[in-house]
């Protein structure tokens, strides 16, 4: 997993705790470079997984809410980088709106991820704008991090000043992945017209 | 600052400074492929895929540079247009691919019996064009003499025999690369219309002159 990744959820920690409590997570156990991860580097998801793991004391014990917490905290962070990189151009700075922004979130997975990182497997999104005010997502990947994707449409909805609301199922009849361990969930973002 | 703090801060700095050094690693190391990809882009640009030889686009720019340095040093430079003769025929005859063969056969022949400051390159079709700088005329008839001995000796199996028509022209001052091209095809059509297998210059006051051809007049 990238880098960036492991770096937005420490920098989540430090701002909400305090960098004394990101550093007794990091000294649980033994990290890459002692646990200073680099935006350009790749690690095994599993250290992510035990960041979370060993974070969730922070977030009422509850994995999945640090997903949600790091997920809304993560777009925010992720857009205001992507603002600094093109300071006037591409998707986001252009998106005026929500659901125009997440209609077009598949044009960055499939073109210009996959140009960036094409060893990399990236979830897949099938978006469906339903009405101008709702639409629904569905969400498939060889990881099983549903709770990150709510979190990041809430951290969506919430960069929009947008008063829509985010639900979120599993439908495993969307799962086509060989991996076992493949979910697949819908969301639907919808909001009055 | 307390120890405790001092020591977090120590193991704060650390994590930092070993994520930096991550990051410039991974920067020289995606530098490195960067700079082997566009080496690799500008071969590709100016290369002819199938010969491996300069392409057109290559030619054009050395014809140009050639023609300032020329301009500047007030010396020549010369250039060879090699056509394959009857080259259709062996196409018909024995098939695309053998064609491909041959002018690949035929391009490492020009290469290696080119000297290194020579710029050989795919023209078009079969058609080859040799550009020597820095040459006067005695020099490259004898550059264009050991081309055509060269083709001549060397046996292509793919056809009992291969032989070359060449168009020989040189520089003069002031001249456009254009008109010199120019005279070089009108030279290649001579030796095409004096029974081919055989190399014609044409000077630039319009005298023919005859290298290596068995049966074509000189004027």
């Amino acid at each position: 997993m990238r880098g960036i990744i492991f770096r937005t959820y420490l920098s989540l920690l430090t701002n909400r705790f305090g960098y004394e409590v990101t550093d007794s997570i990091l000294l649980k156990r033994d990290y890459p470079n002692k646990g200073g991860f680099s935006s350009a580097g790749n690690y095994d998801v599993l250290y992510l997984e035990w960041l979370i793991s060993d974070g969730a004391y922070l977030f009422d014990n509850s994995k999945d809410k640090v997903w949600i917490d790091f997920g809304e905290y993560a777009l925010v962070h992720l857009i205001k980088a992507a603002k600094r990189a093109h300071a006037s151009e591409g998707l986001i700075a252009n998106a005026v709106n929500l659901y125009d922004f997440l209609e077009n979130i598949n044009i960055i997975h499939h073109e210009e991820l996959n140009k960036l990182y094409p060893d990399a497997k990236f979830p897949s999104f099938d978006i469906q704008r339903v009405n101008p005010r709702r639409i629904t997502i569905g969400y498939s990947s060889d990881h099983h991090y549903p709770y990150f994707v709510y979190g990041l449409l809430r951290g969506c909805i919430e960069h929009f000043n947008d008063s829509s609301t985010v639900t979120m199922k599993r439908m495993d009849a969307l799962i086509s992945s060989p991996d076992k361990h493949a979910s697949a969930y819908q969301f639907e973002v919808f909001g009055d017209e | 600052m307390s120890n405790h703090d001092k020591e977090l801060l120590l193991r704060r700095l650390e994590r930092e400074q070993l994520a930096r050094q991550e990051t410039e690693d991974i920067l020289d190391r995606v530098t490195l492929k960067l700079y082997h990809a566009n080496h690799s882009l500008s071969q590709m640009a100016v290369t002819d895929r199938l010969t491996q030889l300069y392409n057109r686009h290559k030619l054009d720019e050395v014809l140009i540079q050639q023609q300032h340095l020329a301009e500047r040093y007030k010396n020549n430079f010369g250039i060879i247009i090699i056509d394959i003769d009857f080259f259709k025929k062996i196409n018909d005859a024995h098939g695309h691919q053998t064609g491909d063969v041959i002018l690949k056969e035929l391009s490492n022949i020009l290469k290696n019996s080119s000297r290194k400051s020579d710029v050989v390159g795919r023209w078009g079709g079969e058609e080859f064009m040799i550009i020597i700088p820095n040459v006067s005329e005695q020099p490259l008839f004898i550059v264009a003499e050991k081309l055509q001995r060269d083709i001549k000796k060397h046996k292509f199996p793919q056809v009992d025999i291969l032989t070359v028509s060449m168009g020989v022209s040189i520089s003069h001052p002031g001249e456009s690369f254009e008109n010199i091209i120019s005279r070089a095809d009108e030279a290649l059509y001579q030796a095409k219309e004096n029974g081919r297998n055989c190399s014609y210059a044409l000077l630039h006051n319009k005298s023919f002159n005859l290298i290596g051809a068995k049966n074509a007049p000189s004027s």
